[in-house]
């Protein structure tokens, strides 16, 4: 229990540099896959697919694409903020084809909403395990999908056109930190290129108990 | 048991919904706070605060909210009809409530942004997208943390918003608790039911106040998720 009380707390923030020596062990590749691929989604149905990758030249490219082009924050900047996602391990949820879910739909959900909040509950009992394993993470929703899934085709073989009625991605960042840096410091081939805000957010709760 | 086997039978289990609950074992007050704190502190979109959070302990919220389930009414009761949501008659419950798109949509920015939906670039304002992706990364791991902790775990969105806040006005529950379920804040939901099972019965087995069977929900078909993996 003491493991998960620290994840909660690490899961929270954005890790922005990496220690690429200590490579993510197999078995706790599959445990993350597994947990991502076994949390509920609306009546179990496939609203999203993964990509797992811990193939460098794999996710360098998705950090250069994890860019906003109305955000004057990338332009003509060697190295951005969003190096998380420049991460030892990265897993990718996209959005996949609707073809046999529609068909056996008999409630005509919102594909777009169900897609973003299954993959929020995938992504986040994926976060808080990796964070228990002992890693730290980070999440990434800025990524420019035209750009990033026409260069995986053409690099990779992976279909930029899988039936998805929209292109759409999400990232999160696996790995160790690399402990000479902060963890807000966007770190690319051990240089700095950015250091990142921080920022604390403060949900109202209520509270309802048989003694109220 | 290995951390691996405790985390992967934490999402195996929290990846089914749970529809019948004993209730002569409450979740412990410890396991509230932590629970709490999983959903407060989970990631949001440059830390905007993407939705309020309601934390109920008393089965009579909980059985109220549970009546106003979109295909039960009263039915449960007089065990008409099939129920599929008796998993929000839980021992505890974490709700997650924001506006609807539809009202984010028709406000002003400034109007978003008075509220709390702001980026840190003060040029954007929160949309849908980040809500629904902060509201799942919570729920998700606060089931997930909640199965970690021996809880089973179930997930509903399907409440009649409007029968609730009539039965909730004529409740004796404090202003606060109405206030906050009657404003436009409660309008999308999502809620994460928890508690420990009726242990001699399937998960998918609904009962009624004399702990009688009355309906049977079969499993869904499992998913089968493409994954495309890289070394």
């Amino acid at each position: 229990m003491s493991n998960l009380i620290k994840a909660v707390k690490t899961a929270e923030r954005c890790q922005r540099n990496w220690d690429y020596s200590i490579p993510i062990p197999d078995e706790d590749i599959k445990t993350l896959v597994e947990v991502a691929t076994t949390m509920p989604t609306k009546q179990n149905r496939k609203f999203y697919e993964l990509i797992v990758s811990s193939n460098p030249e794999f996710n360098k490219i998705c950090y250069t694409h994890a860019v906003d082009p109305y955000n004057s924050h990338f332009v003509n900047r060697e190295i951005h903020r969003n190096t998380q996602a420049n991460a030892p391990l990265i897993m990718m949820w996209r959005t996949t084809d609707q073809t046999e879910v529609e068909a056996s739909d008999m409630f005509k959900d919102d594909y777009m909403k169900n897609y973003y909040t299954s993959v929020g509950v995938s992504s986040g009992a994926t976060v808080l395990t990796a964070n228990a394993l002992g890693y730290r993470t980070g999440y990434c929703n800025c990524i420019n999908d035209d750009t990033l899934m026409d260069e995986l085709e053409e690099k990779f073989d992976i279909m930029a056109d899988n039936g998805a009625p929209v292109r759409d991605s999400m990232i999160v960042g696996i790995g160790m930190p690399d402990t000479n840096f902060d963890r807000t410091e966007c770190v690319v081939d051990g240089k700095v290129g950015f250091t990142a805000e921080t920022i604390d957010k403060n949900i109202d709760v209520t509270y309802i108990t048989k003694d109220m | 048991m290995s951390n691996e086997s405790i985390v992967s039978n934490a999402s195996k289990s929290s990846g089914h919904t749970q529809r019948n609950w004993d209730f002569s074992k409450p979740v412990l007050p410890e396991h509230i706070d932590i629970l709490k704190d999983v959903a407060i502190q989970a990631c949001s979109k440059q830390g905007i605060a993407p939705y309020s959070l309601c934390v109920s302990s008393d089965l009579k919220f909980n059985e109220l909210l549970y009546t106003c389930s979109t295909s039960s009414g009263d039915s449960i009761y007089g065990q008409t009809d099939l129920v599929r949501n008796s998993q929000l008659n839980a021992p505890l419950i974490l709700a997650f409530l924001t506006y609807s798109e539809h009202q984010l949509m028709d406000m002003d920015k400034e109007e978003r942004i008075a509220l709390g939906y702001k980026d840190r670039f003060g040029e954007m304002d929160c949309n849908q997208t980040d809500i629904d992706f902060s509201v799942g990364i919570a729920a998700g791991s606060v089931a997930f943390a909640a199965a970690t902790l021996g809880y089973k775990t179930g997930f509903c969105s399907c409440i009649n918003i409007d029968m609730f806040r009539e039965k909730l006005a004529q409740s004796n529950y404090s202003k606060e608790v109405k206030d906050m379920w009657q404003s436009k804040i409660a309008d999308d939901f999502l809620v994460v039911c928890i508690g420990n099972p009726k242990e001699e019965l399937k998960r998918g087995q609904v009962i009624n106040k004399e702990d009688k069977i009355v309906a049977t929900i079969p499993p869904v078909v499992q998913k089968d998720i493409p994954i495309i993996v890289l070394k």
